[in-house]
């Protein structure tokens, strides 16, 4: 019998390559965002604790992440938790909702809503990244 | 002129499966299955597939044709572009080729108790269901066991314990079906660590199947009646 192995990585290429769809798009984005704001907590936890040392350490570690690129990369954190966020909620509408049918809807609508949200985002912290 | 390309795997010759290509004019209205049976007439004795009833009554002939699982003799060749690709159904062992080892997928369909559990005290004669009480159940019904669901799953990629779609939606079918007492069995049982709070909700499974049921609307379904114990 033939049973296939696939490494982490491999498996959700394999997944996408199988079901190409509106579900299993939104699954994928929702991991690859859910890890991203994992990491993006260590560093935060990081840079927020340096206060247990004084004021001084603080303003230390707040100038290292006071960059352009650190600034243009909070526009890729936000749009990472507005995706997150929407599709959580999404998830969340079809639990207590059973609005399963709709679920194509929803995704769109979501989109629109994220699509919203990122044109105020960057109306906000592209002067930011350009102010340095 | 139409094309197939079919996943092969002979464990007698391949350790890794390969596709092989087949070309032949189908007639109109020819469907996946009748071609398959076409290449295995004519082309190449060699290949094996499942099939019984041909009329997407049976569930044996689910496959992935052109990117979605679907049933084989329910999909007509000239709504697909050529070449065509069919793989086995995902997330099972290859016996060869088409087939599939199903152990798995029917041993989490038995752990569910896919049968009527009596009640305490059952009645004398029959067990009396009103109309509405038969409509509870109407959506849940028609699963013919194909395996598509499971197939399109990743979550049954990742772990092998966890019931899969056809079970959880057969679990629904009995916790809500009116002459069932083993509601509270059925609900303890299904929110176990593999059970339908390891769904992701990807919604793979409503998309593929065959008979248009909606397994992820029964998990959601089980998921609240877990939570407020409603049952």
């Amino acid at each position: 019998m033939y049973e296939k192995k696939s490494g982490i990585i491999k498996y959700y290429f394999d997944e996408w390559g199988l079901n190409k769809n509106i579900g299993t798009f939104s699954w994928l984005l929702h991991r690859l965002t859910g890890m991203i704001l994992a990491l993006y907590l260590f560093a935060h936890i990081i840079v927020v604790s340096s206060g247990l040392w004084g004021p001084e350490s603080f303003n230390t570690w707040l100038k290292v992440v006071q960059t352009p690129l650190t600034h243009f990369l909070e526009i890729f954190l936000l749009a990472c938790i507005a995706l997150h966020l929407l599709n959580g909620l999404r998830i969340i509408l079809t639990d207590l909702l059973f609005v399963t049918k709709q679920h194509k809807a929803i995704f769109w609508v979501a989109g629109a809503i994220f699509v919203l949200f990122m044109i105020v985002t960057l109306s906000v912290f592209l002067p930011r990244v350009f102010s340095h | 002129m139409v094309e197939f390309r079919v996943f092969r795997f002979d464990p007698e010759k391949n350790k890794e499966p390969e596709f092989q290509s087949y070309e032949f004019d189908p007639y109109k209205g020819m469907t996946i299955l009748e071609g398959l049976y076409y290449i295995l007439e004519n082309l190449d004795s060699s290949l094996a597939f499942r099939s019984s009833c041909r009329e997407a009554v049976c569930g044996s002939c689910a496959m992935h044709i052109n990117g979605i699982y679907r049933l084989a003799c329910k999909t007509q060749i000239e709504i697909l572009k050529s070449p065509i690709t069919i793989r086995p159904l995902s997330h099972l062992p290859v016996i060869k080729d088409l087939v599939v080892d199903l152990t798995p997928f029917f041993n989490h369909f038995k752990e569910i108790k896919p049968y009527l559990i009596p009640k305490e005290s059952p009645p004398e004669k029959e067990y009396i269901q009103s109309v509405k009480e038969r409509e509870k159940i109407n959506d849940w019904l028609d699963c013919i066991l194909c395996g598509a669901c499971y197939g399109s799953c990743p979550v049954c990629a990742q772990d092998d314990k966890y019931l899969g779609p056809h079970a959880l939606l057969k679990a629904l079918r009995f916790v809500d079906d009116s002459r069932d007492g083993g509601a509270k069995e059925r609900i303890a049982f299904v929110t176990q660590n593999s059970g339908v709070f390891r769904c992701h909700t990807i919604f793979n499974c409503r998309e593929v199947c065959p008979k248009d049921l909606d397994p992820t609307k029964a998990i959601a379904k089980l998921k609240l009646k877990a939570v407020f114990k409603k049952f």
